[in-house]
């Protein structure tokens, strides 16, 4: 009699056993290491950040040279800062930081404007193409990423020279 | 009996607001730079600074700050970068730590008024600037995908 009562809670147990002890093989296993992602390895958005603000600084810093490659495309956006409107840098600075974290296979998608549009009528040249690279490699190194993630980074953000020189 | 059905319109007419505020908040998944603190960038004009090697001491100094991100100075043309959180460092902040105690004269960099056909037309959005972001504060603030994404 207390066996029939209690037989359905027996199966259980007894299933609930057998389970487990079959998931003990699935532990030997050896799951395969994904490859960090080049945005891992760069160390995430807190670094990302740290490289774009660096590379910020530089570009501004840049454009008070003479001669400078970046003051007559920066120039608005230093016009602003002058007049304290520093609204324009941080829509700058949240672009690039969205760019790179997705350019560098991060979790989040960069919803800017294309480059082409966004670079539209500005007549980028190349030299000044060059000299913005620059900037960011140095930024990259100031900020201690290594050459492999440097030359990944600055390669894959080279790709967008078409859609930003000469629109 | 109107006083009842009053109160279910107001509050069908809050559900309603709600619900389309935050739909709009959670529509899309948040942007990366939501998830890092906002920068305010300062540029100044260092008077009296010719001294490279002064100029590279007061970067160090500068950039030592708490609040400081990145600091960039130059003697050649007495001109200072820097780009900090205003929340925790201040522009006049900036100023006093630039002077180095009076040693120079810390004043806001002039502006210079780009000729129209030499400064690039890029497309400009109509929307200031500020209200923008303000939006995307209130947006990521109420996006509950953000608890879903590791950055």
């Amino acid at each position: 009699m207390f066996l029939r009562q209690y037989s359905l809670f027996f199966l259980l147990a007894g299933a609930a056993l057998v389970t487990t002890s079959c998931g003990d093989d699935d532990d030997d296993k050896v799951i395969p290491a994904v490859p960090a992602t080049l945005y891992e390895r760069l160390g995430k958005a807190p670094a990302i950040t740290a490289v774009v603000d660096d590379f910020i600084g530089r570009v501004v810093a840049e454009t008070g040279r003479t001669p400078s490659n970046l003051k007559r495309t920066f120039q608005p956006l230093l016009t602003a800062v002058g007049t304290g409107d520093t609204y324009r840098v941080t829509l700058l600075r949240n672009n690039l930081i969205d760019q790179i974290g997705e350019a560098a296979g991060g979790p989040l998608i960069y919803k800017g404007k294309s480059m082409k549009l966004a670079h539209k009528d500005m007549n980028i040249t190349l030299p000044e193409f060059t000299a913005l690279v620059v900037q960011l490699d140095s930024a990259l190194i100031d900020n201690g990423v290594p050459k492999a993630e440097r030359d990944e980074l600055v390669g894959v953000l080279g790709g967008l020279r078409p859609d930003i020189v000469g629109q | 009996m109107r006083r009842i059905r009053t109160r279910s319109l107001f509050l069908g007419l809050f559900a309603a607001l709600l619900l389309s505020f935050m739909t709009w908040a959670n529509w899309q998944e948040p942007n990366l730079h939501d998830y890092v603190p906002v920068t305010t960038v300062t540029l100044l004009r260092v008077g009296g600074l010719t001294d490279p090697a002064r100029a590279r001491e007061l970067e160090r100094h500068v950039s030592s700050l708490d609040g400081v991100t990145t600091c960039n100075v130059s003697a050649k043309n007495q001109l200072a970068v820097v780009m900090h959180y205003a929340d925790q460092l201040s522009t006049a902040d900036v100023r006093r730590a630039l002077s180095a105690g009076g040693a120079y004269a810390v004043t806001a960099q002039p502006t210079e008024i780009p000729q129209a056909s030499a400064a690039p037309a890029g497309p400009q959005c109509p929307v200031p600037a500020g209200y923008v972001l303000a939006l995307e504060r209130v947006r990521f603030a109420f996006n509950l995908r953000r608890f879903f994404v590791k950055v």
